[in-house]
């Protein structure tokens, strides 16, 4: 054994050393440099010539691996093509060099993952390192050391999500671990028996059983360098490795119950407790992963037994020969998820800074999910109340299903003393309570999203996608310099308290479309925790940032709110608060137990939300999202407005073209997206090509879509035509509405004085925001009208406010608003929208069917209500407005 | 199956809007002030013409459709809360029984529905289970009426004439054997006397007879004939009924002596150039027992039965003939339904008058005196326009809106916009400060 490793180190650092030459030959530009070769064996990476000396680039992920015969190497990057101006072997020779887990000594064990950070300054190249262990049967010392590196000229980003960073790395390389760790643990019973088989021949040499001592002599020629001592070594080295295994495995299963969590899919858990039951009966393990009985083999003469075994061994022996494994042979099939997740986390992270530190700010205000406001599959803003109320921030993380109600007490004391990791624990000792029906999420509701992801994968023409359309935070206006060229985003102004309490919610702005939702346990907290430590404290300061007098009402109003909050949040039917839950939200549900199962994938259902941040709008390359080539579009074409004016004010636009068409329709209704309001979850607003006829039921849910035009069938039909703006593409008539107000004119009036879309799309944001806030107060003055009235009785018995006063009131404030024209008709349609999304939410919360103020939605279905299916009648047909507005037909024109 | 139905229909229809596009047809100008109904909602679940759309109380509808369904719908949010699944032929009539009369079923109302399977079925509102089926019908049901409010019985008819109890026992029978027309209608009227309407000239009136508690069916009297088939057979008061005809021709009948009180609309060339009827009465409800509101031909008439003169009239109303027509309550509008896919509101665009005033009032803008004195033209308010079929029947919700069924396979609800959205503040504000 020892001599296993020792060799294993020698060969490491010459093959260090043959790694970098190689890897100099191979650049034409620096092989003159390094022409004398030895001179260079000695080279530091402070030398002159710095080895990822880059230029501009964007972040990437890049994984390399400790190859024991060539050393150092990397193995691939994520994108596929990043990373090309930099020098990777170089790097990766730099970070896997020190070997970080040499702690252990020289027998087998298992070592724990380490982290780093590297930084170059000069170079302006940062990168969070993470090492991770595979064990491989035909590795030397059964290791395979990996690391996985996230490149990034960003110091900042690196060190201030470091605990993400942490988090999520961990939990992928936890994922192939667990992965890993049952295909070796077969391989070492195989390889036991294996040994064994060979150990008998030598016994039946040296016994002289005369039955066997012809068979068992030809046997071992064939063994060639396979003398007794080796096997012996090797079967101790063998059994070493799975006794390590067997501790390590009871260990940690003692140590994390909710080890189980991380692992979703059930079959793998089922595999663990197999696994842990062989050891546990201490069985030297029988039966490899073939299924064969190997602890006899029937010696011959050959055979095809006898052949795979001497195989087997032999290639141990040359194994220098033979090219290592790839991770997917090292981790299986699960190996594909681990790399799509580290995809996800690359898609998270790769975002500039700036655009990272929005988001994060911003997630906060993303709850309650039924009063985000979204334009453009942007979130704008959240029509909420408690806006600076910190408990109902935290409180709103954990899931709101009232039988988890119990646990916010406890969870609730736990998040207030703004730690990290009690809190953690917290939740794993809930979780022993109510084994497989606790959910704690972690997470950031943001995605970036490409058209395809917001119109649900390449079904773009036909209805329904299960994946809703967007929300996104922005309370901010951003007057935004072009980021293409690296400038800062600058918050013009918050209109809205903007921070609440960071400080007591230390998870916001985790990662938002990562692997797994879960927390995994199984890595021991000592890194996380100082992370948290760092991240609390840089929220502390952020939070000394935010205006002063914000701050200090909250302060007074905290202890103020304190008591009364308490009310609030466990009387049962009070205000609901919400949550948003991502994809995954499903998966976790359905693997819980049948107990409430309906009603979690109900919620599942509901409350699924693709998020996006309008500065990931911004900084996006190409221009496929929302928005993309607006510009473009609006800078041509001045009647347009009108059509904007539609789908504000929530009509529906069609774009009738002629199949050939059909790209430069898509283009253009990528770029009109930009206005289309609301989320609509669960439903598709924007259809980039629909070749079945548009029918009236579609009108509630798609608000602009790109039809096909027929010479056979009438794909508008007359009933719907009347509701619907229209713009042929090929006449350039455009028949909608005319706009008589002022926001568009305005907004419109400086389209030629930006010069990118990023500009524009900001300032566009900007006034989505303005227009947005005058629609809050109109919100909030309705609300506070409506409050004096008889709000405790049931509908059926309510007076409605006669409808001469209540148009009065909307025109008084819409005049103090400064509101006019058609300008009234988008507040309006704003309003709706929020309002038909707190209802929507409303019937999921199962306790306001015994309020009585809400008598109307249960009314009349009393008898059905235990029916699952009625508590989410709000959703199911979506009653649709009509718009009987005249419309004038507009010719296309060029402005002057 | 929609495409094997339309050949013929459109054809139909064609030609008839040919014919009637040379007049005038009132077109929606403006942005429809006047138009309450700016929100819908499309309840798909029939996969075939519907034919029947009926109110069952407050929240709920019931819909039947060729598809041989029928659904109960919450008027509320749109919610398909049963599908009767049953029969295997359309369903031809739908009864609403509110009484209470099954021993499991204390408040809820039942559905009684007849259809051309031969068989009546009695289904509970609430769970949309079928009570009973009965079987003993020899033909096709044709119509069902409730004889008896107080101690519920009802009659359906078809080929032969069936009595029944709540129960669905078979209480009397009269079979027609020398009659080729099924029953379309039937009427009680005082004296325990039916009236019955077939596809025929005349009308027939029944008495039901009691003898030591066997009921059965008797013969009375067969009335002055129409000029063409009867199309419509309703009760005015008590004492009087009226029936209209394929000819135009309403004619309002004593109850007690049998003859015409009053005779309306007496067309002389009723058939038109391509025997299209232009006249014909499709629908005719009696308002205030006295006004009776009908169907004429694209437009519609309103006839007091007891002055016996016109009160409003518009012809042409559609593109195509009315074929139903309803007075939303709350709102004083005459709803019409047509065949070219649209339904239209109708009413008085000048005057509003205070509340104490009667619906027929409100609906003419005029105060009860000046009514007879001259025909009233309702100006047309406003324009439902969402079918792409004909527009079969509508039924209508009061405050909340109405519904509207037809050819196309959709119930569209309309509803008030203002009021919907007003409700949506209020709940969804209120979250906002509770």
């Amino acid at each position: 054994m020892e001599i296993m490793h020792g060799a294993y180190e020698r060969v490491s650092s010459v093959a260090q050393v043959t790694s970098y030459i190689r890897d100099i030959s191979f650049n034409s530009s620096v092989q003159s440099e390094y022409a004398d070769l030895p001179e260079h064996l000695q080279i530091s990476y402070d030398c002159a010539k710095n080895p990822w000396a880059n230029l501009f680039m964007q972040d990437f992920i890049m994984v390399a691996e400790f190859s024991e015969h060539e050393g150092p190497r990397p193995l691939f990057t994520i994108p596929d093509d990043a990373g090309k101006m930099f020098d990777q072997n170089a790097f990766s020779v730099h970070v896997m060099s020190v070997d970080y887990h040499a702690q252990s000594g020289l027998s087998f064990s298992l070592v724990d993952d380490t982290q780093l950070i590297f930084s170059e300054d000069r170079e302006n190249i940062y990168a969070y390192v993470h090492h991770f262990i595979l064990h491989d049967i035909e590795a030397r010392g059964f290791v395979r050391p990996f690391c996985m590196c996230y490149i990034s000229n960003s110091k900042k980003k690196i060190m201030d999500n470091l605990e993400h960073f942490i988090h999520e790395f961990s939990k992928i390389s936890n994922h192939f671990k667990t992965a890993n760790r049952p295909l070796f643990l077969d391989d070492l019973k195989q390889r036991i028996a294996d040994l064994n088989y060979v150990n008998g021949c030598y016994e039946n040499l040296e016994t002289k059983n005369s039955e066997w001592v012809e068979v068992s002599k030809n046997v071992c020629k064939n063994f060639h360098g396979l003398n007794k001592e080796t096997v012996d070594c090797m079967l101790t080295e063998a059994n070493g490795a799975i006794a390590v295994l067997k501790t390590s495995k009871l260990a940690s299963r003692k140590s994390s119950v909710g080890d189980n969590e991380f692992e979703k899919n059930s079959s793998d858990t089922k595999d663990d407790s197999e696994m842990a039951e062989n050891l546990n009966a201490e069985q030297v393990p029988k039966e490899t992963s073939n299924a064969q009985d190997t602890s006899c083999y029937q010696l011959s003469n050959g055979g095809q037994i006898h052949d795979e075994i001497i195989e087997r061994l032999l290639r141990e022996r040359k194994r220098h020969l033979l090219s290592l494994r790839d991770i997917h042979a090292l981790c299986g099939y699960r190996a594909v998820e681990g790399l799509a997740s580290l995809q996800k986390i690359h898609q998270h992270f790769y975002q500039p800074y700036e655009v990272f530190s929005i988001i994060k700010e911003e997630t906060p205000l993303l709850d309650p999910s039924p009063s985000t406001f979204a334009i453009g599959s942007s979130f704008v803003m959240n029509f909420r109340k408690n806006i600076h109320l910190p408990k109902a921030d935290s409180t709103s993380f954990f899931s709101s299903d009232p039988f988890l109600r119990n646990s916010f007490e406890s969870a609730r004391s736990e998040l207030s003393s703004e730690s990290f990791q009690s809190c953690v624990e917290e939740n794993e000792s809930d979780r022993e309570g109510f084994p497989g029906e606790r959910h704690f999420s972690l997470r950031t509701p943001f995605s970036v999203m490409t058209t395809k992801d917001l119109s649900g994968g390449a079904n773009f023409s036909d209805g329904m996608s299960d994946r809703a359309s967007s929300v996104n935070p922005s309370v901010s206006t951003a007057s935004l310099a072009d980021l293409s060229d690296d400038s800062t985003i600058e918050r013009s102004h918050t209109p809205t308290p903007p921070f609440p309490n960071l400080a007591s919610r230390p998870h916001s702005g985790s990662t938002g479309d990562l692997p797994s939702a879960t927390q995994s346990s199984s890595r021991p907290y000592r890194r996380q925790l100082s992370a948290v430590e760092t991240q609390t404290s840089y929220m502390k300061d952020l939070l000394k940032d935010v205006s002063p007098s914000t701050k200090k009402t909250e302060n007074i109003r905290k202890d103020e709110k304190d008591r009364e909050e308490d009310a609030i949040f466990f009387a049962p039917g009070s205000t609901p608060q919400y949550k948003v839950i991502y994809k995954d939200m499903c998966e976790v549900a359905s693997s819980s137990g049948s107990a409430g199962r309906g009603r979690v994938e109900d919620r599942g259902r509901l409350e699924k939300i693709n998020l996006q941040c309008y500065a990931q709008q911004l900084c996006r390359r190409k221009s496929d999202g929302p928005g993309g080539g607006a510009l473009r579009v609006l800078r041509s074409y001045s009647y347009l407005v009108h059509l904007l004016y539609a789908l504000l004010s929530g009509r529906t636009v069609v774009i009738l073209a002629d199949p050939s068409h059909q790209r430069n329709v898509e283009s253009l209704i990528t770029s009109l997206w930009l206005f289309v309001p609301g989320h609509c979850r669960g439903s598709q607003q924007v259809v980039l090509w629909r070749t079945k006829p548009f029918r009236l039921s579609d009108l509630g849910r798609i608000k602009l879509v790109g039809l096909a035009k027929s010479k056979q069938f009438n794909l508008l039909p007359n009933s719907v035509e009347t509701y619907v703006s229209t713009l042929d593409f090929e006449s350039g008539f455009l028949t909608t509405p005319a706009y008589k107000g002022e926001f568009l004119n305005e907004m419109l009036a400086s389209r030629r004085c930006w010069k990118s879309d990023a500009m524009f799309i900001s300032y566009i944001h900007s006034v989505f925001l303005e227009i947005s806030l005058k629609a809050f107060v109109c919100y909030c003055a309705i609300s506070l009208r409506n409050s004096a009235t008889d709000a405790n009785l049931p509908w059926k018995k309510r007076t409605l406010i006669p409808r001469e006063f209540s148009v009065e009131f909307m025109t008084d404030i819409l005049d103090a608003l400064g509101i006019l024209g058609s300008d009234a008709r988008i507040i309006v349609y704003f309003l709706d929208l929020i309002a038909h999304q707190q209802l929507a939410e409303l019937p999921s919360q199962r306790y306001l069917a015994d309020n009585t103020s809400f008598d109307s939605l249960s009314s009349g279905s009393t008898t059905s209500y235990e029916n699952s299916d009625s508590c989410s009648h709000m959703t199911k047909t979506r009653p649709i407005t009509l718009d009987f507005a005249q419309r004038t037909v507009y010719r296309k024109s060029r402005e002057r | 199956m929609l495409s094997k139905l339309w050949p013929s229909r459109i054809s139909v229809n064609k030609l008839q809007r040919k014919h009637i596009e040379e007049v005038n047809v009132p077109t929606i100008q403006d942005d429809q002030p006047y138009n309450p109904f700016n929100e819908i909602r499309v309840l798909t679940g029939h996969q075939d013409i519907i034919n029947i759309i009926k109110f069952i109380d407050e929240t709920r509808l019931a819909s039947s459709a060729d598809d041989n369904l029928v659904i109960i719908w919450d008027f509320e949010n749109g919610d398909q809360l049963h599908s009767l699944q049953g029969h295997t032929r359309p369903v031809t009539s739908i009864l609403v029984h509110e009484k209470t009369g099954f021993k499991h079923q204390d408040s809820c109302p039942v559905l009684i529905t007849a259809s051309s399977d031969k068989t009546i079925r009695i289904w509970d509102c609430g769970d949309g289970v079928c009570l009973n089926t009965i079987q003993d019908h020899a033909s096709t049901v044709k119509c069902l009426v409730n004889v008896n409010a107080h101690d519920f019985m009802f009659c359906s008819g078809g080929k032969d004439l069936c009595l029944w109890d709540i129960e669905g026992k078979l209480l009397c029978q009269e079979v027609q054997p020398d009659n080729d027309s099924d029953v379309h209608s039937i009427l009680p009227i005082k004296k325990d006397r039916l009236v019955v309407a077939f596809s025929r000239q005349s009308l027939v009136v029944y008495t039901i007879s009691e003898i030591l508690q066997n009921k059965s069916f008797k013969f009375h009297s067969r009335l002055r004939p129409h000029r063409d088939d009867v199309r419509c057979l309703t009760s005015v008061t008590d004492e009087s009924f009226v029936s209209a005809s394929l000819d135009g021709e309403i004619i309002v009948w004593s109850s007690n002596t049998l003859q015409p009180i009053k005779q309306f609309n007496e067309i002389r060339e009723f058939e038109g150039d391509s025997h299209l009827y232009p006249y014909s009465v499709q629908h005719l409800f009696v308002l205030d027992q006295r006004f009776i509101f009908a169907a004429v031909g694209a437009g519609f008439s309103i006839y007091d039965a007891l002055s016996g003169k016109c009160v409003a009239q518009r012809e042409n109303v559609h593109h195509s003939k009315v074929s139903y027509i309803q007075l939303l309550n709350e709102r004083f509008m005459l709803a019409t339904c047509s065949a070219d896919g649209t339904v239209r509101l109708w009413g008085s665009t000048t005057r509003h008058l205070p509340d104490e005033f009667s619906p027929i009032e409100h609906f003419l803008g005029k105060s009860i005196n000046d009514i007879t004195s001259s025909i009233t033209e309702p100006g047309l308010l406003g324009e439902c326009l969402g079918h792409s079929g004909s527009v079969r029947m509508i039924a209508d919700f009061g405050a909340e809106g109405f519904a509207s069924c037809a050819s196309d396979g959709l119930i569209i609800l309309w509803k008030d916009g203002w009021r919907e959205r007003q409700k949506r503040m209020e709940l969804a504000t209120s979250l906002l400060f509770t």
